[in-house]
């Protein structure tokens, strides 16, 4: 019987907080985070709402503890600030003789320093500083953050568009139950840039206005950015029992759709296949399930194949669900992440968040998401799901312990 | 992570002759300018489908060598599907980029930016077989490939009955050639690939290419190798990296007969630490080196394990690969290919005859 992954800590910055507090307040007060871009330079910010952390660089950096004189990405320093609140979280101070694994997740890096460096080389092939390309790679975030934690026992990054830090998580419990490592530090971590932005845009999927997912009149996403880590760990560690655990990752489940490199196919095959191999894994019931924190991008296509799947999963009983990137914006490859954290702090409070800004049910089906807080309920199984370009399909499945 | 994985096909694009070819070619292709080229099979035959016109080159590379991986095992449709990059897409990146930055942000085409996300080798290969299982992508630096091998190992131990589709795939592209010559790490002087090892100064040769492997549990006659060892870690000290290599020697019962299949790139500073381990070590055995034959990129093991498979197979080491003034080996029983991206990323693979 492979031994239960219990999480144990949770670390989270998005455009609604710099730290878990500051996130549950926003929630408690249905602050959305979609905003006018103030620090990415764009051409997108007068006519793109967006989920942006609103500090800088540098400000980033102090907010890390981070040396000056470094050249980290934006990317690494979302990670880094999230990574180790989920550390602390965690009361993991040095290694403690346990096997700890740093799996993270990004879609594009250190992009948005390449992008200022090619704004120069594009002119001339000896301009641009090599300081600003060195950070591109996917990896390297990851690395720069796994070295300054001083976890090296297992590192690693995925990279599976928006479903990527789900995949993390899950490669994380995989790696616990099979006996290789001890405790993971898991999630993921993508920084606005004009090529994500842009890349979207020529997609013609994102909203001018702040997004409205499952709405009948849904325009399309904003874009997020932001970190979502978790402490995975073994249920056998010692010290366990002294720990605060959040949940157990009692399921999940990775498929692919196979239909489109970027739309999701009308029959939902994959979204409902994850979501029921993650709740087979679990060995709950449809019934059981008490929230779904929904992918809900807000982008005609996404919200439309999800509430296919929900439907045909769930029947007439459909369980409260709600998209958090209203709140958020979507932030791509660290959505698994960010939204695994907001899901674990749903169960910890007790509390279902509200779809932002939803007006009109969507006309093929009768469901509606949440559309106020609900306060004061217990979540005992919390399902999570992060579906991603290549049709790559992921689902988590939180129970209470 | 110890394990006994068969390795029942294998298909590669690189700078050698080695798509569609049973063995490692006799002759190799030597190429001048410190850039190693992948060979590309003729995709009219290859890769005869509507959507191979959109594809990149690493798309095409990597989709092309995972269908014929998958013909070579007979198996319609695997289990899953994992794939390993260290850099992705970087033409379909390059072009998108060039354009947002040219057009100011203006009514620019999606067609580069969709095909650009890291997952789109693994996530064109199911379209193309419509194929719903599991499907991850790692993108580690230089340990991309060893991640998917673990990946796939522990993916075959939850589910001993399938076939895993596991890769890698890395493309060089004009662009990044120049960028990797500024950051220093390619020769300085035009060299030869056949006199990369010749050459005592910093540097290296860049290269790329696509390497597929069908990875099963189940024994079967047909079957090329075995792999039966995967480890991996990131590390800047020698004292470190000693203390694995003998960790790994121990665990794995290693002795003088095993062919050590060496990542040496002729980089003077970072090729110490091979000589190190091989005199330490490996003193007494037989070993061979790869890099000028598929050029450095982050998931040359994938390359490495290629080769390696086809020796188990067919019990005959090319000369093209013997470390020069070593013992010579014959029909070797295991091979360990040991490397290390840019001396911080280091990883050994464990192969054996089947």
């Amino acid at each position: 019987m492979p031994q239960k992954v219990l999480i144990t800590g949770i670390g989270i910055i998005s455009a609604i907080g710099e730290s878990t507090d500051e996130t549950l307040s926003s929630l408690l007060e249905s602050q959305s985070g979609i905003n006018k871009i103030s620090i990415l330079y764009t051409a997108l910010a007068e006519t793109h709402p967006a989920g942006e952390v609103k500090k800088t660089n540098d400000q980033l950096r102090s907010l890390a503890s981070l040396p000056e004189g470094n050249y980290y990405s934006r990317t690494t320093l979302l990670g880094m600030i999230a990574a180790k609140e989920a550390l602390q979280s965690a009361k993991i101070d040095g290694t403690v003789g346990l096997r700890t694994g740093f799996i993270s997740a990004t879609s594009v890096g250190g992009m948005d320093r390449t992008e200022i460096f090619y704004e120069d080389f594009i002119k001339d092939d000896s301009l641009g500083r090599l300081r600003d390309v060195v950070t591109h790679d996917c990896g390297e975030s990851t690395d720069a953050i796994a070295s300054h934690l001083g976890i090296g026992d297992y590192v690693d990054t995925i990279s599976t568009a928006c479903s990527s830090s789900a995949n993390a998580i899950m490669m994380g419990a995989r790696m616990i139950r099979h006996g290789l490592l001890d405790r993971v530090i898991a999630g993921g971590t993508d920084a606005l840039s004009r090529f994500t932005l842009n890349g979207f845009n020529s997609l013609m999927i994102l909203d001018r206005e702040p997004c409205q997912p499952f709405d009948e009149n849904r325009r399309g996403l904003n874009m997020g950015e932001g970190a979502g880590f978790v402490v995975l760990e073994s249920e056998k560690n010692p010290g366990i029992e002294d720990k605060e655990i959040f949940a157990e990752l009692a399921g999940y489940a990775n498929t692919n759709d196979a239909y489109h490199q970027t739309a999701s196919s009308p029959d939902a095959k994959g979204a409902i296949m994850a979501m029921s191999q993650a709740m087979e894994m679990a060995g709950i019931a449809p019934g059981q399930i008490d929230y779904i924190n929904a992918h809900g991008t807000g982008t005609p296509n996404n919200d439309l194949t999800e509430e296919t799947a929900i439907q045909r999963i769930f029947g007439i009983r459909i369980p409260p669900f709600s998209s958090t990137k209203a709140f958020t914006g979507h932030t791509l490859a660290a959505a698994g992440g960010i939204e695994a954290v907001l899901s674990l702090l749903a169960m910890k409070y007790g509390l279902v968040y509200p779809n932002l800004r939803y007006q009109t049910k969507m006309k093929e089906f009768e469901m509606r998401p949440v559309t106020g807080l609900i306060k004061g309920v217990t979540l005992h199984h919390v399902l999570s799901n992060s579906f991603g370009f290549g049709g790559n399909n992921s689902s988590l499945l939180f129970s209470k312990v | 992570m110890k394990t006994e994985v068969f390795i029942r096909s294998a298909s590669c694009i690189s700078p050698q002759q080695t798509f569609g070819a049973d063995g490692i070619p006799d002759g190799i292709n030597t190429y001048d300018g410190n850039k190693l080229t992948a060979i590309e099979p003729d995709y009219k035959t290859h890769l005869n489908i509507p959507s191979a016109r959109r594809m990149s080159r690493l798309i095409k590379m990597g989709v092309c060598a995972a269908l014929d991986a998958l013909k070579k095992a007979g198996v319609e449709k695997p289990g899953a599907i994992i794939a390993g990059t260290g850099l992705g897409c970087m033409e379909d990146s390059e072009k998108f980029l060039a354009s947002l930055i040219r057009n100011n942000e203006q009514t620019l085409s999606p067609t580069s930016f969709i095909f650009s996300t890291h997952n789109t080798v693994a996530a064109q290969i199911a379209l193309l077989l419509q194929c719903n299982n599991y499907n991850f992508t790692h993108t580690h630096r230089g340990l991309s490939f060893e991640n998917t091998l673990l990946d796939s190992i522990l993916y075959l131990h939850d589910n001993p009955d399938v076939h895993v589709l596991a890769g890698a795939s890395d493309e060089v592209t004009e662009t990044s050639f120049k960028i990797l010559k500024r950051l220093g790490g390619i020769k300085k002087e035009n060299i030869s690939s056949e006199r990369l090892y010749d050459s005592a100064s910093p540097g290296t040769i860049a290269g790329e290419g696509s390497a597929f492997f069908m990875l099963s549990r189940k024994p079967d006659t047909a079957n090329l190798a075995k792999l039966i060892a995967v480890s991996a870690f990131t590390a800047a000290d020698d004292s470190v990296i000693l203390r694995e290599v003998e960790k790994f020697r121990a665990e794995n019962n290693m002795t003088a007969s095993d062919f050590i299949l060496t990542g040496i790139n002729g980089d003077k500073k970072g090729d110490e630490v091979y000589q190190k381990i091989l005199k330490e070590k490996f003193r007494g055995n037989p070993a061979g080196r790869y890099k000028h034959l598929c050029g450095e990129h982050h998931t040359s093991t994938a390359f490495a394990c290629w080769i390696g498979s086809l020796i188990l197979k067919q019990q005959h080491i090319p000369g093209s690969i013997t470390h020069e003034g070593s013992i010579r080996a014959h029909a070797p029983e295991r091979i360990l290919i040991f490397n290390h991206y840019k001396g911080r990323e280091y990883s050994f693979i464990l192969l054996s005859k089947c």
